[in-house]
Parts: structure tokens; sequence; C-alpha cells
């Protein structure tokens, strides 16, 4: 019954199909995105941390001479109870008994110890530094360590070290001597 | 109209100074300090924009003197203004930076972002970050390159970064509580953070209380960071100290704001120029 009372309602309502086409919506074009490329790295494929270090070495270390010493890898390295002379830039000079070698890039050091006035100092060294001028090795290891670290030659009986200075002098001076004769 | 006269309330039994007859004029209104205008005069802000970096690793620096220091490699990767904030249109002003390229994950990006780098005429940044300033002087035209050279050697920045995320960590690590004693009949107990509170008087643990949590991962800005090095040609900025999180994250470089926590004797050379000529 009910639907019967409703269609011809609807009908009556139904608009002709030219007044229909009077509503048309306006189709918008899509919005153009453009992806604009890139211009190339500054440091291309290099790495900027190997980049600022390889070139802070060639600056403190032009000839690779400090690299030859501190290198593992190399044959001449410093090693643990090495005596070692080092002179820096305000022209002082400190000679030592190598205890530890660290070799980690720019910070690279070197911790030797040495007896002034009686007195047991121990003195670390950052190898590329400006301020050390030169590293020499004045005598290697006299005898074999099992350890890497000697830090237990401190205040030791028969391992400690004297005075490094005035020995190496001594020992100048008598090679001196023997040269003159 | 009659001007109208101060209404006084007189009250029986307290002491007044001035006669409740008295004609006493208004006092004027004091300028106020909560105002949107005196909030921007208030504020620390620098007349030009910053520039974002990624963090590439430290290394150990010598200056002249040969004294060493820890020191940090940033890399400004084709950082360009992106867009503008005006006064007018968003209520203040700052320049809109970005930095890097998308390239991977350039399908990933939305068509409302890409449209952004579009209208700018960019490339696809992987990061924008924006530099609010003061007056409008320092927004600079739309595509501009900040290379490293916006910095000098010399001077003092501020660097904001995303610190490493530690995870949920204990009050030991995250706050650096002691823990209970390692004897003494404590077990399972060693690295715990005690008690939280009273008995029944309140009830409750009070706000604010150190615990256990989610540590790092959080925004840090280190303050008057010196600038040592700058160079144009490979976009590499060195900047003494740490710098917070990991290697190849972005980093938020901008002239330093504030000049605090200065050594008395270090007074004279810091308060030098932000930027030296």
């Amino acid at each position: 019954m009910l639907a019967r009372l409703i269609r011809p309602s609807l009908a009556a309502v139904r608009l002709p199909a030219m007044q229909m086409a009077t509503f048309k919506t306006i189709k918008r074009e899509p919005k153009t995105v453009n992806i604009y490329e890139r211009h190339p790295r500054r440091l291309g494929t290099e790495n900027a941390l190997t980049h600022v270090t390889d070139k802070l070495m060639k600056q403190f270390d032009p000839q690779g001479v400090k690299m030859e010493l501190m290198n593992p890898k190399s044959a001449d390295r410093i090693k643990p109870g090495d005596i070692v002379q080092i002179k820096t830039t305000d022209g002082s000079l400190f000679t030592g008994l190598t205890m530890v070698v660290d070799f980690r890039g720019l910070s690279s050091n070197l911790l030797l110890r040495s007896k002034i006035t009686k007195i047991g100092i121990d003195r670390r060294f950052k190898i590329f530094s400006p301020t050390v001028e030169s590293v020499k090795i004045i005598r290697r290891a006299t005898q074999k360590y099992t350890a890497e670290r000697l830090y237990y030659i401190r205040g030791h009986k028969r391992l400690d070290v004297g005075d490094l200075e005035a020995s190496v002098k001594k020992a100048a001076a008598k090679r001196k001597k023997f040269l003159f004769k | 109209m009659a001007e109208a006269t101060p209404v006084r309330v007189f009250s029986r039994g307290v002491a007044q100074l001035i006669s409740p007859n008295a004609n006493v004029p208004a006092a004027e209104a004091p300028a106020r300090n909560n105002s949107p205008a005196a909030a921007y005069a208030r504020k620390q802000l620098v007349s030009r924009t910053g520039a974002l970096a990624f963090k590439r690793g430290m290394i150990s620096w010598y200056d002249e003197n040969g004294v060493h220091m820890p020191a940090t490699v940033l890399e400004i990767d084709l950082c360009q203004v992106v867009g503008h904030k005006t006064e007018e249109k968003h209520g203040y002003n700052a320049v809109q930076v970005g930095m890097g390229h998308r390239n991977k994950a350039l399908q990933k990006m939305n068509k409302s972002k890409l449209g952004q780098f579009s209208a700018a005429t960019v490339n696809p940044k992987q990061a924008v970050a924006e530099f609010r300033i003061r007056g409008k002087d320092g927004l600079l035209p739309i595509t501009t390159e900040i290379t490293a050279s916006h910095f000098k050697v010399g001077q003092y920045v501020d660097v904001q970064a995303t610190s490493k995320g530690k995870g949920f960590s204990g009050v030991m690590k995250r706050h650096g509580f002691s823990g209970l004693p390692a004897s003494h009949g404590v077990s399972l107990k060693h690295r715990s953070g005690g008690t939280t509170g009273q008995n029944t008087d309140p009830g409750r643990v009070f706000p604010g209380r150190k615990m256990a949590g989610n540590m790092g991962n959080e925004t840090v800005t280190l303050k008057n960071q010196k600038v040592l090095s700058v160079d144009e040609d490979t976009g590499i900025v060195i900047v003494k100290g740490m710098v917070p999180g990991s290697k190849g994250k972005i980093v938020k470089l901008s002239d330093a704001r504030n000049m605090y926590g200065v050594a008395a004797h270090d007074v004279k050379s810091r308060l030098g120029p932000l930027v030296p000529e």
C-alpha cells in the first residue's frame, strides 16, 4: 500500500534529461609537482671525517715521520721499554722510558717515565701536537717485557728507571772521550 | 557631566591613613609585562638565520698554542632557504631552511610536502627547520644557499640536536642514584631507587619523583660552542666540544643567543662581536 502511494510523487519530481545537463562540474587539472634534482655534494663521495683527519695529519706530520714511529704496523715503531727523547717547540728536552704507546689517530700519545732529582716523573706527550718538534729513539728496550703497558715498573726495585737524562748525557760524554782518544 | 569621584568604601573599625572623604586621584596603570609586544622585546633572538648540518664524528683538535681539545666535525650539505614566515601572516618572523636530499624515501613523501619544495624550486630536502629571527632584514631570498662560510672562525654558536636514546633505564643510570648496598642482607634490590614516599599520610607519590623511565632521545641544546674551523669548499664546520646525537644525525646550528656561564677571566675575550668581521 505504502509503496503505491509514493511512486507517483517520485515520477513528478524527476527532471527531463536536458535540464540535468546544466549541473556539470568543472574538471580541475591536477597540479604538477616538479621534483628538482640536487646539486652534487661538495665532498663528492668522500667521508667527511677521514677528509678532516687526513688534512690535519698532513699539516702536523707532512713527512709522515711521526706516523712511522707510532703506527703499530710499521717496523720502526716505538715499543714499550724504549728510551725516547722528545724535543718540544719551546726548546726543552725530555728523556724517558716508554711505558705506554697509545695509537689513536691525531691524539696518539706516549707515556714516558724518568726520574728528576730522585722524584719519579710520568709525562704524556701527544705526538701529533704541533708543540712536539721531534721524537728520537735513543735506546731500544734492553729486556723483554711481557706486558704492553708497563705501569708496574713504578717504584719497582729492579725495573724502575733512574735519572735517564743524566745517564744519557754521561754516555754521550763517554763516547766523545773515546772518539778523541 | 561632572567627573566621577573614586568610590571609597569606609569600613568602621579599620584604621585609615587617608580620610574617607578625601578626593584621591586614581593611580596610573603600570606598563604591562604580559603583552605580546613586551614578550617579543624580552625574547633572545638573533637577526640572521642559522643552518642545518650533519654530524659526522669527533676528532682531536690542536690550536695554535698546541693545546689539545675535543672537536666535532659537522657537514653542511646543500642547505637552502625553503620558505619564510612573516609577522603579518604567521605572527612571527622566521626563515625555513632545508638541508640534504631525499632520494630513496622520495615516494614515501606526500604530495603536499613535495609541493612546498616544488614551489620553492629546490630539491626535496631531508630535513627542514625554522629559525626565528628579530626583524625582517634576515629573511634571505628563497633558494639562497647557506654555506659553511655563513659562520666565522672564532664565533660562538648554539648547537641543537636529538640526543642518543637509552631506552627504559633505571634510576642509577637515569638520575645518578646510588642504589642500595651490595651486601648486609640486601637481596635483588642492588640497583633499586629505594622509597618513593611516606605512609598513609599523604598516601600518594608526589609528582615529579625521580623514577625509572625512558632516557635520552630528547632535544638537547648546547650553548656557546666555539667554531674552530670553517671550509666553504667542502661544507665542513668544526665545533669545539661534543654535539648531542649519533653520527649522521641532523644538527641545528645558529649564532649564540646568550653568553652566560662564562668564567670571569674569559669574559672580555668572549664578549666580543658574535660574528667577527
